[in-house]
């Protein structure tokens, strides 16, 4: 339009939206000074609540899928951190700063030991259980771990991994750690001798039930306090690696102020649809995984909810329980997983009364998904972005309002974003650009590793690597990871947008789309699709092809579509296209 | 044959398998097994269409004598009971239509068995009067619905409770099939031994 002003890169068009969306633009400083105050603190108020019998809930609840459970009142979370606290500078004689590693799945014992480990002014560094010996081994070397907490059902990869660290301490938890008895015997009985999931464990360790009896006596003498009142903002709280979807893992250094602040950035946006206290959060998602790490463990938990925690969201029906037995009222996942819900009868014929939102992040939410998801819980469900080097929020949709489909919404408060081009300027208003931010949720860099922290931090300002679009109310549209596009005969394919196309087809369960090589083209996109199995009629690559043919241009459209059982998925459920990628090469060479 | 005490034991083994049954399940389950009439149709279909027919069918095609004929062709009509719903449980089937098939069976039982029965046996050439007695059926409803309603409340209650009793109801359904199938040679050796070839 030509009488408009031209677009100013620098001035923030979003802020306009957040006065509709009932989002407060100023960022508050956050009030505690460190996560350990925030715990302790916040779960001191709540347990008074709930002493005065204002609140009804405990902190933390785990449910295994055959539906038994046990419960951390939060009274409890403080009183077992401080003690975890006690053992880990007491006990061990660990000082501030070293890094503790924690590897367990979603379970009680995780935010004792998490919450332990940043009361005792330690570095967390939260390792996935699924790891291989190696990648366990580059993660505790790097980080110079010395110190392990890992779950029994883990511990057969640690002589071997051991070996080759410098982790001087073993702490073994369960997964029924805080669980009432019976619960608890039956799990371990089920454990032992029906799974048979229980390795014997042979390197010297210590059960985190002594571990805590023992910090707990050291208390008396040396209050937990001590360790944590002289940690502020800019200490290092956890070392975050990051998934290796990209490359080899490293180390995002997250500060106190990092986390609190993203913290403070996520409940700015989901405030409209959020009640102190009274919040139950279903938390399928891993808390080693730094989404559900800061919103569910640190963020909701901050405003007293109810955390629901379930140890292995695969397969899905795991969650039935869970949603059956509690009154969930809030969700975090990623596109997996709210696609396989919406594919369970019990979920679709009685979605849960009292849903009030979802936040969806992890990995681009098929507009498909989000519309079927609004549809049969009547709810909104927000789409988010970030990254593990932005603790994570860096945008998100608002709640209220007309959801945009494909939008990642508008960034946080206090964030700073520019869309940037090849040249390292700012491109022109409605043209991709890659994004950058600056803001109080950027990582401090990547722990011993200054080529790569330069190669991404430049003056404040972290240069993500995914390619977006602003529209003029500053509403971002991502595009594609610069990696992930493909070059066909010199045009870009984003494959998201390829994705997307194939996910409107019902019969289309999930796909995955990627670049391989190509004599003609340079590159050709091929597209990987499983079949939805309840649908009647067999799919075919050519109602794909049709399809995409029907409402994507000539270039886009993929050469070739592979029908299969499944793809590659990370834990957190991101599809890998780097191993479809790999397995194409693999193909290619041996023909 | 069973004996006056097995068959109380038994039946209280019922109770605790069906009190566990229940205790997997909530209200939605049965409102969901409600929207599925065509599921319920196909099973009274079979079990009172298909079974009788074969049960009469091989009644024939083996030449019984009358005796033999008439208990043959009840025993193909008398609808499914609670062993079902554990096979339903374990087989990772929709347990509620399972609880709802029989309970809806039971009570057409009261109706159709003696119908069927006499349809067959005239078709047989032979007559017969049979009528369920109804304290029967309100036996077998009693024993199938209030443990599940029951299950269904504890769970409610308290979902560790409920899991518990879940084991424990599976766990017997288990020992009850494994009892039933193991055992049941020994104790018909008599009858096995008195019964001739040619039937």
């Amino acid at each position: 339009m030509k009488n408009e002003p031209p677009f100013d890169p620098t001035h923030s068009p979003w802020l306009a939206t957040y006065a509709s969306a009932g989002i407060v633009p100023q960022l508050p400083t956050p009030q505690h000074a460190s996560i350990a105050e925030l715990v302790q603190e916040r779960c001191a108020h709540f347990a008074a609540e709930q002493a005065a019998k204002r609140l009804q809930h405990p902190a933390f609840s785990c449910v295994m899928p055959n539906g038994m459970n046990g419960r951390l009142s939060f009274s409890q979370v403080n009183s077992q951190s401080d003690a975890f606290a006690g053992y880990l500078r007491q006990t061990l004689g660990l000082k501030a700063g070293d890094r503790v590693a924690v590897q367990m799945p979603n379970c009680l014992a995780y935010p004792v030991v998490a919450f332990g480990v940043l009361k005792a002014g330690c570095v967390l560094v939260n390792t996935n259980p699924l790891y291989t010996e190696s990648e366990m081994v580059h993660q505790f070397n790097d980080s110079g771990a010395a110190a392990l907490v890992v779950m029994d059902m883990f511990a057969d990869k640690l002589p071997a991994v051991l070996l080759r660290t410098g982790v001087k301490h073993v702490v073994l938890a369960r997964v029924d750690a805080f669980f009432p008895v019976v619960p608890g015997a039956v799990i371990r009985g089920v454990q032992k001798v029906w799974s048979r999931v229980l390795p014997p464990v042979t390197v010297p360790h210590v059960r985190l039930s002594q571990a805590l009896a023992q910090g707990s006596a050291t208390l008396s003498a040396s209050p937990a306090r001590t360790y944590w009142q002289d940690i502020n903002h800019g200490h290092l709280a956890a070392l975050q690696y990051t998934g290796g979807t990209t490359g080899v893992s490293k180390g995002a250094m997250l500060s106190h102020g990092n986390l609190l602040n993203n913290v403070n950035q996520m409940l700015a946006m989901g405030a409209t649809h959020m009640e102190q206290g009274r919040e139950c959060v279903l938390t399928a998602l891993p808390l080693y995984h730094i989404f559900a790490f800061t919103a569910n463990l640190l963020g909701f938990l901050s405003i007293g909810a109810h955390n629901v925690l379930i140890p292995s969201p695969r397969p899905v029906q795991n969650l039935q329980r869970a949603v059956e037995n509690f009154p969930i009222t809030w969700m975090t996942g990623v596109n997996t997983l709210f696609n396989g819900l919406l594919n369970e009868e019990w979920f679709t014929a009685y979605p849960p009364r009292q849903l009030k939102a979802s936040i969806a992040g992890g990995t681009a939410l098929h507009s498909a998904v989000a519309q079927r998801w609004v549809e049969v819980t009547r709810t909104p469900i927000a789409e988010g972005y970030g990254l593990t080097e932005t603790s994570p929020v860096v945008s998100f949709n608002p709640l209220r309002g007309t959801p945009r489909l494909s939008s990642i919404g508008i960034p946080a408060p206090g964030t700073e974003l520019r869309l940037v081009g090849d040249d390292g300027s700012a491109v022109a208003p409605g043209e991709p650009g890659e994004i950058c931010v600056r803001g109080p949720q950027v990582m401090q860099g990547y722990w011993n590793n200054e080529a790569e922290t330069a190669g991404v931090l430049t003056d404040g300002w972290l240069a993500t690597g995914d390619v977006a679009v602003m529209e003029p109310d500053g509403f971002l549209r991502i595009v594609d990871r610069k990696k992930d596009l493909v070059l066909v005969s010199g045009f870009n394919v984003y494959p998201n947008e390829v994705e997307d196309t194939i996910a409107q087809l019902e019969s289309v369960l999930e796909v995955a789309v990627i670049g391989v090589p190509d004599d003609k083209t340079g590159e050709a996109v091929r597209a990987f699709v499983v079949p939805n199995p309840d649908f009647r009629d067999p799919l075919t690559t050519e109602q794909v092809l049709a399809h995409c043919r029907k409402h994507l241009t000539a270039y886009k459209v993929p050469r070739s579509v592979v029908l299969r059982d499944e793809l590659p998925k990370s834990p957190i459920g991101k599809v890998l296209r780097k191993t479809l990628k790999a397995e194409a090469q693999v193909q290619v060479r041996s023909h | 044959m069973i004996t006056e005490f097995e068959t109380r034991l038994l039946g209280i083994m019922m109770m605790v398998i069906m009190l566990g049954m229940g205790a997997s399940l909530t209200w939605r389950d049965f409102l969901i097994a409600f929207r599925k009439p065509k599921g319920v149709l196909v099973g009274m279909l079979c079990q009172f269409g298909i079974m009788p027919l074969l049960g009469f069918a091989l009644a024939m095609a083996l030449d019984l004598s009358p005796g033999l004929t008439v208990g043959l062709i009840l025993m193909a009509c008398m609808p499914g009971g609670t062993t079902s719903n554990i096979f339903s449980y374990f087989s990772k089937g929709v347990l509620a239509l399972s609880i709802l098939m029989t309970t809806i069976c039971t009570l057409a039982a009261l109706v159709l068995v003696p119908l069927l029965l006499e349809f067959y046996s005239s078709m047989a050439g032979l007559s017969s009067e049979f009528k369920i007695p109804a304290s029967s059926v309100a036996q077998v409803l009693v024993v199938l619905l209030v443990p599940t309603v029951l299950g269904m409340v504890l769970r409610k209650l308290n979902p560790n409770i409920g899991a518990t009793i879940e084991l424990l109801g599976g766990f017997m359904g288990i020992v009850v099939i494994v009892f039933l199938v193991a055992t049941w040679v020994p104790r018909n050796h008599r009858l096995l031994a008195e019964t001739p070839w040619p039937v």
